[in-house]
Parts: C-alpha cells; sequence; structure tokens
C-alpha cells in the first residue's frame, strides 16, 4: 500500500512566506514598485528624499514627518524638515534628516 | 531652474497657512491636484507654502473643509508684474520699438566680405556692386541675388564666377577669377617660336618649320628660334608659311644679390599703452578721442571689433571699435653671421623662383657673400636653369615672295 503522503504544514501559517504576487513579481523579473504599489525612495546624501507613490501626510512638523504608503508608515525624524514639493504621487522632503523607520 | 523659470511665467503666490490641520490641507491639496511647494513649517499652527496662482484660486474650499486661514504673503512671477506694470504704456512702446528697431536693422545688408580674389581688387569688386545698387545699406528683400550676380559679371570681365551669399545682415561676395588663356596662334595661321627670355640653346626639338638656332649658341629675348617661314633651297620653289611646332630649352641664369645689415630690429614692449575707442555706426564712424594721430612714437596698434549681433549672422549695423597703441623700445640685436646668410640665400632663392617660368629644372647654384667692415653681408645668388624658352608668336609681316626664277629665254 502506497503511503500519502503528508501535506507538511500546509495549513500552518509560514511566517517567511512570502505573498503570491510578491514571488510572481520575483520570477517574472517585475519591477516590484510598480507591480505591488511600494514607494520608491531616492535620497540625496542626508539632505534631501524623495518618495514616489506614497499615499499623504499623517503628520508633519519641522523635526518630525510622517507619511502614509500602501504597506506601511514612513516616519522621517531631522532637524529643519520642510517639503520642497508635493504632488499627487510623489513628494521630496528636504533638511538635515537622521533617521528614517518603517513602521 | 527650468521649473523655476516655467512658474515664474505661469505666476505663483506664497501664502501663510494657519489652522490646527495643516497636514491635511496638504493632503487634500495633493489630491485635487493643486501642486504646492516651499513647504515649511514655523510652528505647529503656522506654515509657509507656494503655490501657483491657478493653486490659488482653487484653495477656498479646501481651507474652509479643513478650517484653515490662508494669507498671501506675495506674489511673484510674469503674471502679477505684467498686471502691475499694465498702465506704463510707454514701457511697452519702447519694448515694441526696440523689437522692431532689431528686426528692422537686420533686414539691411550692413558688412560685404569679398573672399576667392587675388588679381581683382577688394574695392573694385565692392564699386562695381554699389554701381548695381548692393552696398552696406541696402534694404535686403529688395536683393536679387541672381540678378546682381548676372549684372556683376557682365562688368567685371576678369571673374568666372561670383555668387553674393546673404547671411543675415551680412553679405558673403565669393568670387573665382578667370586664369588668363595662354597666347595661342591658330594651327591655321602662320607663326614662328621666339625666345622668352636669353639662355644658351641646349635643345631644339622642331616638329614644324624650320630650326634658326643650333645648340650652344646664345640667344636674346625674342630672338627667333624656329622660323616658321620655309624656304627651299630649289630657287624655283616659292618659300612656305608654316605653323612652327616645337620646344626649345637653354640653359638660362638668374641673379639675384642684396645687402643684409648685421643687426635686426628688436620690439619690446615697454607695457606703455592707449586705447582708441571708436564706433561705426551703418556705415558712418564716430570717434571717441581727440587726437588721432598714434600717440607714442614707436607703437604697434591692435584694433578689436565687436559687432552687436543678433544670433551668429544678424549683424545689427553697430560696431564697437577699439585701437589699442603698444608702445615699443627699439633695440638692434647682432645676428650671428650664419644666420644673416641663410637668411640672405632663402631671400634671394625666393626673389629667384619668383621669376622662373613652369617646369623649369634647376642645374646649379652659385651662392657668393663678402663681408663689410661693418658686418654687413653683400649676397649674391646665381642659380642655372634648364628651361622651355620658346613662345609662338604669329607672322604678321610678310616677307616678300622669293622672286620668281628668271623666265627661260627662247633661243638662248
Amino acid at each position: 500500500m502506497r503511503k500519502k503522503k503528508q501535506p507538511k504544514g500546509r495549513n500552518k501559517p509560514d511566517e517567511n512566506r512570502k505573498p503570491v504576487a510578491e514571488r510572481l513579481t520575483e520570477v517574472l523579473d517585475l519591477p516590484k514598485d510598480i507591480v505591488l504599489n511600494l514607494p520608491r525612495l531616492i535620497f540625496t546624501g542626508n539632505r534631501e528624499l524623495f518618495i514616489e507613490n506614497y499615499r499623504g501626510i499623517v503628520e508633519y512638523s519641522d523635526t518630525v514627518i510622517r507619511l502614509n504608503t500602501s504597506e506601511c508608515m514612513i516616519k522621517i525624524t531631522g532637524g529643519a524638515l520642510g517639503i520642497k514639493s508635493i504632488a499627487a504621487e510623489e513628494i521630496t522632503l528636504q533638511g538635515k534628516i537622521k533617521t528614517l523607520e518603517f513602521i | 531652474m527650468l521649473v523655476w523659470i516655467l512658474n515664474f511665467f505661469r505666476g505663483y503666490v506664497s501664502v501663510l497657512l494657519h489652522g490646527h490641520f495643516i497636514e491635511r490641507f496638504i493632503n487634500v491639496c495633493t489630491n485635487r491636484n493643486i501642486y504646492l511647494w516651499d513647504i515649511r513649517k514655523s510652528t505647529p499652527t503656522d506654515a509657509g507654502m507656494k503655490m501657483s496662482i491657478r493653486g490659488f484660486r482653487q484653495i477656498r474650499p479646501v481651507a474652509r473643509k479643513t478650517h484653515t486661514r490662508v494669507r498671501i504673503r506675495k506674489k511673484h512671477g510674469f503674471p502679477i508684474l505684467m498686471h502691475r506694470y499694465r498702465k506704463r504704456y510707454f514701457f511697452f512702446a519702447g519694448v515694441l520699438l526696440f523689437m522692431l528697431f532689431v528686426f528692422g536693422m537686420s533686414q539691411f545688408v550692413w558688412s560685404i566680405e569679398v573672399a576667392g580674389n587675388e588679381r581683382v581688387p577688394t574695392q573694385q569688386i565692392l564699386d562695381t556692386l554699389a554701381q548695381l545698387g548692393f552696398k552696406e545699406g541696402t534694404f535686403r528683400p529688395g536683393v536679387d541675388v541672381v540678378d546682381l550676380k548676372n549684372n556683376a559679371l557682365l562688368q567685371l570681365d576678369a571673374l568666372s564666377w561670383l555668387w553674393v551669399d546673404l547671411r543675415g545682415s551680412k553679405a558673403f561676395v565669393s568670387v573665382q577669377e578667370k586664369t588668363p588663356p595662354p597666347v595661342i596662334v591658330p594651327k591655321d595661321q602662320p607663326c614662328d617660336i621666339i625666345a622668352v627670355k636669353a639662355g644658351v640653346i641646349k635643345l631644339v626639338n622642331a616638329k614644324a618649320g624650320k630650326a634658326a638656332v643650333a645648340p650652344g649658341e646664345t640667344v636674346q629675348e625674342g630672338q627667333l628660334l624656329v622660323s616658321g617661314v620655309v624656304t627651299s633651297q630649289n630657287p624655283e620653289i616659292p618659300h612656305r608659311y608654316e605653323h612652327a611646332l616645337g620646344e626649345v630649352y637653354a640653359r638660362t641664369w638668374y641673379d639675384q644679390s642684396g645687402q643684409y645689415a648685421p643687426t635686426r630690429e628688436v620690439h619690446t614692449f615697454t607695457g606703455k599703452q592707449k586705447k582708441h575707442r571708436s564706433m561705426k555706426i551703418f556705415g558712418k564712424k564716430i570717434n571717441f578721442y581727440i587726437n588721432g594721430n598714434a600717440p607714442y612714437e614707436n607703437c604697434d596698434k591692435v584694433t578689436d571689433e565687436s559687432e552687436l549681433k543678433l544670433g551668429q549672422h544678424h549683424y545689427l549695423g553697430i560696431t564697437w571699435i577699439t585701437d589699442v597703441y603698444k608702445q615699443y623700445d627699439v633695440s638692434h640685436e647682432p645676428v650671428p653671421l650664419e644666420e644673416n646668410l641663410s637668411i640672405a640665400q632663402k631671400a634671394l632663392e625666393e626673389k629667384i623662383l619668383s621669376q622662373v617660368g613652369d617646369g623649369a629644372q634647376e642645374v646649379a647654384r652659385r651662392f657668393d657673400h663678402t663681408v663689410a667692415e661693418d658686418g654687413t653681408v653683400n649676397a649674391s645668388l646665381t642659380i642655372e636653369f634648364t628651361e622651355q624658352i620658346g613662345m609662338p608668336k604669329q607672322i604678321t609681316s610678310q616677307i616678300p615672295a622669293q622672286s620668281p626664277p628668271p623666265a627661260k629665254q627662247p633661243g638662248q
């Protein structure tokens, strides 16, 4: 009698397992920021930060800026922070950036 | 920078916001496609930012919704300036006048350059063109280049081709000179071959006609070399006129001599200089100096002309001229004998080569020099060439026909 293969951990939630869409983009070599709607961040030293694909400002002062994105929140701290320009899809921050956190 | 220029021309306002929900205000603005930039928060409830005029017009509902008070700090940009100065009629008239002036002045020909001529003087070409109504200050659209070219070529016989290229307000006249045709005696005309220059005959190659000289003979300029008149030994046959053909090679000598001073002038600039400025407006020169003479006894004059141009070729008829006179001291520097001799030889050789005809071959040369007490070099150079010296010359005077043979008298 053949032994039936036991499905291993199929119903167990795997913490390291990536979602299907992400695995698909990796297999097909597609740019993740477009397919998964992730933000794209470009630093210029610690002076400027360009963020594409954000979802709005949550908090804004000259020391802390919090932004919403599709997945998580981005928290930037520093000094003399300002918004150089802002449009529907992209934002450029300037100032002395100290930390950046994904919350 | 580019964005700045764009914003300037569109016009923008710098505003101050006061409220507790400035983040919300910004979010709503971005959702409504109102572009904001240079956002700065001074206090937790105050912020400054910039937005376009169009954006500012859409902001009222957003401000109401987010309970934000908006105050204009400053208006910037071109539309604001235009609005502010809209009553300055004479300013606008001036701008318009200036543009008309620049445009109008570039419609005239303000400078003519002639290129390609060697024998025909530039002034002659310019004069001819001026006679045909094309000179500095001519209205450009009224110029028919093809017509001008045809008429100018009719008047300037020495040119084979001419073209006036109008580039903006500059005219470039390119010409091609005719090569003078060699003296050709028509084949059916009788001719002699005579010597162009004196020499000793080396070789006579007469293809038609009769050689009048033999190798080794010395001939003078203009002497007959190959005769076109062929006489027969038989007195009964009258002589014939032929078109003499052939080449006559001769040894020719050329002498040149000259004196070469043992010192040469050396100019050392003293650093002193004076500038004379002047302006040329539509062909008329206006001087900004009183004494037009050179300010120093020994000086070089360097002229710099800068033309007021629109783009590369639209010369507007105004030239700014600076004449710089640089003073120098003259001192005499001895020239070493060796160098002086080589200078002498080179100069003399150049002089000789300018006299020699085409195809001459150098056979021998002699360079002599004596040095005078004060060091002056007296040099002479002799070069011997072998060259063709024959040149056809039409027979104009008819030699009286050979006397007819005496009639045989019957009964003798």
